[in-house]
């Protein structure tokens, strides 16, 4: 007969929903910054709207990161201290410099941008792209402290958080040149007939950009929905423990659920469905809808790792 | 002489799952309605007549290589030269980054103060030369409190000549809550834990 227990006492789980958002807006944040560096040097092109739109977004996103993360302190108001009470092996407390400098250099970015002072703008990035790749490995280091709890032990959150930064980078790149340039980007066959006129306006080059990215975001998709796999099955395997959280994230409710409906079908299927399939493909609906399906994904994801990391007590 | 580092050895052939100590630390240290600094998980196996029921106290582990001062963002969390790890509450931002790297459960937000809270060992009491409100209540006394550097102390002597056992060895941790004759199915976890307020 399997002993029971009858009497335990477990105490709240310390990290929630707020958690969840943070981690999923600092990744977003850092990715749309990077997503913008990136595409202003690749576009050689000087500072367009879409540019402007994204430097704004990953600033006020930027600017969510420290709202979240104090919201879900229990003494908000000692916040400051984190700053200069540094303990130098507390992955938090280089988070928090970390954040802080992103957070600077992120709204410096922007207002340098819609100031048109481009060449300042330059200096800015550098040192902001650095700080943006240092944010998702932070914060998988941070929750891989966790002694016991084999999800985020994995090894495997930090790689994750990396590939959401690229992910959700992706993502909001492709939403707000659609939401900028509106309706009349260039299709690649639009282009391609239009030639060299068309495809060298604004709307036809961020067309073009737009369904490389969506490429790019098939290929990120993929490899996110691969590492789940590979994840769950190693951790399924590996102990006992993980065995438990595995069945929790996989079976149980309302874990299961988020798993299954939120991570997998509207963060994975739905995107590639729209990235695939030839009659959404071929418009620039396609990527803007997968996009919008992947920020939901990911966010979903977040939660199940943060909350079906401590579901279980060992 | 070696410098003093406290422990607890909790002999469970001892130990009938009478909640006094639980009660006493309760009431010792205002802990408030909800949370616990110390409790007694219960495990009963068999089926009737061939039943029996283990107990395991449970409390912080004043683990020498204490993760939840390492991780602690502010400092707040830090250790004794006694070994005994404490919080400052006037430090403690209320993160919960120390209760979530905890391995041993043994921490909670007090719901009052704000902040994180554990066992103390009761340093107030221990400072005056007495013992934690637990061990002084234990009506089976089967919580030994003591120095284990002092090889005459009662707890030095018991982890010496018995079989003692720590929780979640495999953590690397170095706890000092040493446990005599504990049941395999007590010490293992694994269960739901969905209590988010």
């Amino acid at each position: 007969m399997e002993p029971k227990v009858v009497y335990d006492v477990f105490h709240e789980m310390p990290w929630g929903i707020v958690t969840a958002s943070y981690l999923f807006v600092a990744a977003l944040a850092a990715g749309t910054y990077l997503a913008v560096v990136l595409l202003n040097r690749a576009q050689k092109a000087e500072y367009g709207s879409v540019t402007r739109t994204g430097a704004v977004t990953a600033a006020v996103l930027g600017l969510l990161i420290p709202v979240l993360l104090v919201s879900e302190l229990h003494q908000p108001l000692r916040f400051i201290t984190v700053l200069f009470r540094l303990n130098p092996t507390s992955p938090m407390s280089w988070g928090a410099w970390i954040m802080t400098l992103f957070v600077i250099a992120a709204v410096l970015y922007a207002g340098l941008i819609l100031k048109k002072d481009f060449q300042s703008a330059r200096k800015v990035e550098l040192p902001g792209a650095v700080l943006a790749v240092l944010i998702p490995l932070y914060t998988g280091l941070e929750l891989s402290f966790a002694q016991t709890n084999p999800l985020w032990q994995s090894g495997m959150l930090p790689v994750f958080f990396l590939l959401a930064t690229a992910l959700g980078g992706v993502a909001v790149a492709v939403i707000v040149m659609k939401l900028s340039a509106g309706t009349t980007l260039a299709t690649p066959e639009g282009a391609k007939t239009a030639g060299k006129e068309v495809s060298a306006t604004s709307e036809g080059v961020a067309g073009g950009i737009m369904f490389s990215l969506g490429k790019l975001l098939s290929l990120l998709v993929v490899v996110n929905f691969l590492l789940i796999f590979i994840m769950l099955l190693t951790l399924s395997n590996a102990t006992a423990e993980g065995a438990i959280i595995a069945g929790n994230i996989l079976a149980g409710m309302p874990l299961g659920l988020l798993f299954w409906l939120g991570e997998m079908a509207v963060g994975i299927i739905l995107p590639l469905f729209f990235l695939w399939y030839p009659r959404t493909a071929k418009t620039i609906s396609g990527p803007f809808w997968a996009s919008g399906c992947v920020l939901v994904g990911l966010y979903v994801q977040r939660i199940v790792e943060v909350i079906g990391g401590q579901s279980a007590i060992f | 002489m070696a410098q003093v580092k406290y422990g607890m050895v909790v002999d469970l052939r001892k130990c009938y799952g009478c909640h006094a100590c639980s009660v006493a630390c309760k009431s010792e240290n205002g802990v408030p309605l909800g949370v616990f600094r110390t409790w007694v998980k219960q495990v009963e196996k068999g089926k009737y007549p061939e039943v029996r029921r283990y107990f395991l106290p449970r409390l912080c582990n004043h683990c020498d290589e204490a993760i939840c001062v390492k991780v602690c963002p502010v400092q707040a969390t830090y250790k004794r030269e006694d070994g005994t790890v404490l919080i400052n509450y006037d430090k403690c931002i209320g993160c919960g980054y120390c209760i979530a790297a905890c391995p041993y459960q043994a921490r909670y937000i007090d719901p009052v103060r704000k902040v994180a809270d554990k066992c103390t060992f009761c340093a107030h009491r221990v400072d005056q030369g007495l013992v934690p409100a637990c061990v002084n209540t234990c009506p089976a006394q089967a919580r030994v409190f003591g120095d284990l550097n002092d090889p005459q102390s009662e707890i030095a002597k018991l982890v010496a000549t018995n079989a003692v056992q720590v929780l979640r060895p495999e953590t690397g941790l170095r706890p000092n809550i040493f446990y005599i004759s504990p049941d395999v199915n007590a010490m293992k976890g694994g269960e739901l834990a969905w209590s988010r307020r």
